[in-house]
């Protein structure tokens, strides 16, 4: 078991490696120049580049990085003057996830029982109108109900704060807007999924043996839906932990959404770097911590990781 | 027991659910940006320069009527040709801890800073005396035109004759305590590190990216200043999240330029300042070389680029791509110093001309001995907006059907946008230039010298370089206003750059609320608002 462990995080580290490597250069390629300002002096300019290294061949700022990274220093960012790359993520990404979790849980909540519902009122109006939902979720882009929802609950109504962060209704729209995507998925998945299962034989045998409709739904139905919904929930963690650049925008959230897309913006090369870094290193270890998991839970999988995948 | 609970969890809901209500008189405002930093050295962006104008004193300062007054300075002497000026300073003043002194060693030591060449800073200029070449490393600091000539007396030689108007600079003329900010090192100016204030106000909390809270200075020399308690200033918020939280009742003031933002918060009861300020030239920036040696030969003959100013229907564009622009008729806008020293200039007319441009088309093309056919397709860059691109299509648009030329739409992202500007690789590029005070020769007009020492615009002018020249050396802002004159309506009668529209911002406030001012730069001064 040790060696399949080993074995998975070597090809971890390999990846962020990977991964690290190639955004450097694909980085370099982005046409443009960080430090081209109409308020600043050219003199200047040339100075910054000089100060972060910018005027050195890209071979040697690649090796710096690299030496810099092993250090765990992901350099300091080139427009937030002041303010290392760490610190942004390490400030950034508690509200990001805070936001992302809070919306997840009940977004998987409301999913997972609108698609009970409409598994068990198949192809009646309960199914069409909870569909309907559903694809609503889907259709309507954050950047339309966002603002919708600040102005009928922030605006008119004055029930929630328009924008911010910090209190608990502050959260409750930006957390609907985020979520609202993942209730439609979630309500179409547990659907399907507990249609595939109330056909099964073991479902007739329970009702066979007297158990009534709810008993049969919830320790039959529900229970063997959920396999396939909890497997799908991975990717879909790391995802929304990361922040969403529209919501957290449109809701003022000091998260790290809007640094993904403004650092790319500004060629601000550490900080692309270290969100990337990040969000990938978050990825791999996620994957990395299932594979464990498999691992432990079948001893088919560490075997075959022991025999060279034979 | 459960119904307890409950009810407990009901009450905290409802508690949370109301809207905090901003106690004493505080002032809330939104800016569209978060500072970034608030290192005078380094910051330039609005959020950043409304901060730094309520915290950092500087040597002078702008009071409601827009007159300089003192400021950490008790009085100056100017040479003869104001190119010399030295600053008694007030004995006595502190920063916001009420202890640290202020001395000239600290105004000389913000100068030193800000022109360390090992330390580059943003705002970084080279208006003293060989400042450049100490910043090129062909001069020592010795050499620089600042010397401190006692504890509380500091003196500043310009390279050319200097206004009040320049001492309301932070970067240069706010004092900065030197033990503080090496401390700091840095992360000086972060908000891990905030810069000690000497203005009515003092930072007292900045959640990067969500707010920044100012309070009273506790220590600064007129309590009387400061009659707001408190500034909330929210950050990131777009125009359209500011009106959503303006009429949510969250925000006390705002500027807005978009006309139908504007009247929903008329509509909605709010009051809008009679007088608009520009903070921009908008437009397109035009360089005399061209991207290539193809458009240079056409964009370097005046009349050419006349052709195309006077083709342009600013008012068709300012209604319809342009909303919240006003349609220029010269480079400075109304309420600038510059404006109103030549107020009756009008060099072109906001409609097109239709004929008066293929007048000047034609003299182009006989000037050059081209016919039209040769004239290449001339690139319109621009960032890659929805706005831009849709502004550009209609300049596209009243260009071809106006004066037969055919042009292309380049859009790109920022950086490569800026890049190639600077480098010298466009055609016209549209862009915003800042509006500055007293005129545009130093924020604008400098790079379109012929030894400005970038590419950026392109020209060989001398007639322009001689009246560029006469208006900076001035020894008076009268003179200097005099002479700008000159050198403006040379400009626009050249068409040296196609300026399309002022862009017209308003101040909005809730109704009841007065005592709000505008410093120069359009940057807003709330230490003395009511409610």
């Amino acid at each position: 078991m040790g060696r399949y462990v080993l074995n998975k995080v070597l090809i971890a580290i390999a990846t962020i490696f990977v991964l690290a490597t190639a955004t450097f250069f694909l980085m370099k390629l982005i046409p443009g120049d960080p430090f081209a300002s109409l308020k600043t002096k050219a003199a200047v300019q040339e100075k910054q580049r000089e100060y972060y290294g910018l005027d050195q061949p890209v071979a040697v700022q690649f090796f710096r990085y690299m030496g810099n990274l092993l250090r765990g220093d992901l350099g300091w960012s080139m427009k937030k003057a002041g303010r290392s790359v760490v610190d942004i993520i390490r400030e950034g990404f508690p509200v990001s996830a805070r936001l992302g979790l809070t919306s997840l849980f009940f977004s998987v909540l409301i999913g997972l029982l609108f698609g009970i519902l409409c598994a068990q009122f198949r192809n009646r109006w309960p199914d069409y109108l909870l569909l309907l939902v559903a694809v609503l979720g889907i259709a309507l882009p954050s950047m339309v109900l966002g603002p919708l929802m600040r102005y009928f609950f922030g605006v008119r109504l004055k029930w929630l704060p328009v924008v911010g962060w910090g209190t608990a209704d502050k959260m409750i729209m930006p957390a609907i807007v985020l979520g609202l995507g993942t209730v439609a998925g979630e309500t179409r998945a547990m659907r399907a999924s507990m249609l595939g299962v109330m056909t099964q034989d073991y479902i007739t045998t329970a009702r066979a043996k007297g158990l009534n409709g709810a008993q049969v739904v919830l320790r039959h139905e529900v229970k063997n839906s959920l396999v396939p919904i909890v497997t799908g929930l991975g990717p879909g963690i790391a995802g929304i932990m990361m922040g969403s650049f529209v919501v957290e925008s449109m809701f003022l959230i000091p998260g790290l959404g809007r640094y993904f897309v403004d650092s790319i913006t500004n060629l601000d090369y550490p900080l692309i770097m270290g969100l990337t870094i990040f969000y990938g290193a978050f990825l791999v270890t996620m994957n990395l911590l299932v594979d464990v998991a498999y691992g432990f839970l079948d001893p088919r999988i560490r075997e075959s990781g022991k025999k060279g995948g034979k | 027991m459960k119904k307890l609970i409950a009810l407990v969890l009901c009450c905290a809901l409802c508690v949370s659910l109301v809207p905090a209500m901003a106690e004493g008189n505080v002032v809330r405002i939104a800016f569209g940006y978060d500072p970034n930093t608030l290192d005078y050295a380094m910051s330039n962006l609005d959020t950043a320069n409304f901060i730094t104008a309520h915290i950092a004193e500087t040597l002078l300062t702008q009071d409601a009527s827009g007159a300089y007054a003192p400021g950490v300075a008790e009085s100056f002497e100017k040479s003869e040709d104001a190119r010399v000026w030295t600053f008694k300073i007030k004995e006595g003043l502190t920063y916001q801890d009420g202890e640290t002194p202020i001395t000239a060693e600290d105004l000389f030591y913000a100068a030193k800073r800000l022109l360390n060449p090992d330390d580059p800073k943003d705002n970084a200029s080279f208006s003293l005396v060989n400042s450049e070449e100490y910043y090129n490393g062909e001069a020592a600091f010795e050499d620089v035109g600042v010397k401190k000539i006692d504890e509380y007396t500091i003196e500043y030689t310009f390279i050319n004759p200097t206004y009040e108007s320049t001492f309301v600079t932070a970067s240069l003329f706010a004092p900065l305590e030197q033990a503080y900010v090496e401390e700091g090192g840095e992360i000086y100016g972060s908000s891990s590190f905030l810069p000690l204030a000497n203005g009515p106000y003092m930072v007292e909390e900045w959640l990067d990216d969500a707010s920044v809270t100012l309070v009273r200075n506790p220590a600064y020399r007129d309590p009387e200043t400061a009659k707001v308690d408190a500034i909330e200033i929210t950050l990131n918020a777009s125009a359209d999240v500011t009106v959503d939280m303006m009429l949510a009742g969250e925000l006390d003031i705002a500027t807005m330029q978009n006309p139908l933002q504007l009247q929903t918060l008329v509509d909605a009861g709010f009051v809008k300042s009679e007088e608009s300020f520009s903070s921009t030239y908008q437009g397109l920036n035009l360089r005399a070389g061209g991207r290539n040696e193809e458009t240079g030969r056409f964009l370097s003959n005046a009349n050419f680029r006349k052709a195309i100013n006077t083709a342009l229907d600013r008012e068709a564009l300012a209604a319809s791509v342009m909303t919240g622009y006003t349609p220029t008729w010269r480079l400075s806008s109304p309420g600038e110093p510059a404006y109103n020293a030549n107020p009756d200039y009008r060099a072109w007319d906001t409609t097109a001309n239709v004929d008066l441009a293929n007048q000047y088309l034609n003299a182009a093309l006989e000037e050059l001995g081209a016919a039209k056919e040769d004239i290449p397709v001339i690139q319109l860059m621009c960032y890659e907006s929805q706005g831009a691109i849709d502004a550009l299509a209609a300049i596209q648009d009243q260009l071809r059907v106006n004066l037969g030329l055919e042009t292309e739409i380049a859009p790109c992202t920022i950086q490569v946008m800026i890049s190639n500007a600077m480098s010298g690789n466009y055609d016209l590029w549209w862009g915003g230039n800042e509006v500055s005070v007293p005129d545009a020769c130093e924020s604008y007009l400098d790079g379109f010298r012929s030894n400005s020492g970038t590419p950026l615009r392109g020209y060989a002018d001398a007639e322009f370089d001689a009246l560029f020249e006469a208006a900076v050396s001035s020894a008076t802002l009268d003179e200097r206003l005099a002479n700008y004159a000159k050198l403006e309506e040379y400009f626009c009668e050249n068409a040296m750059c196609i300026i399309l529209g002022w862009d017209a911002h308003y101040v909005v406030t809730v109704e009841g609320a007065s005592g709000y001012y505008l410093m120069n730069g359009g940057r807003l001064n709330v230490s003395g608002m009511t409610k």
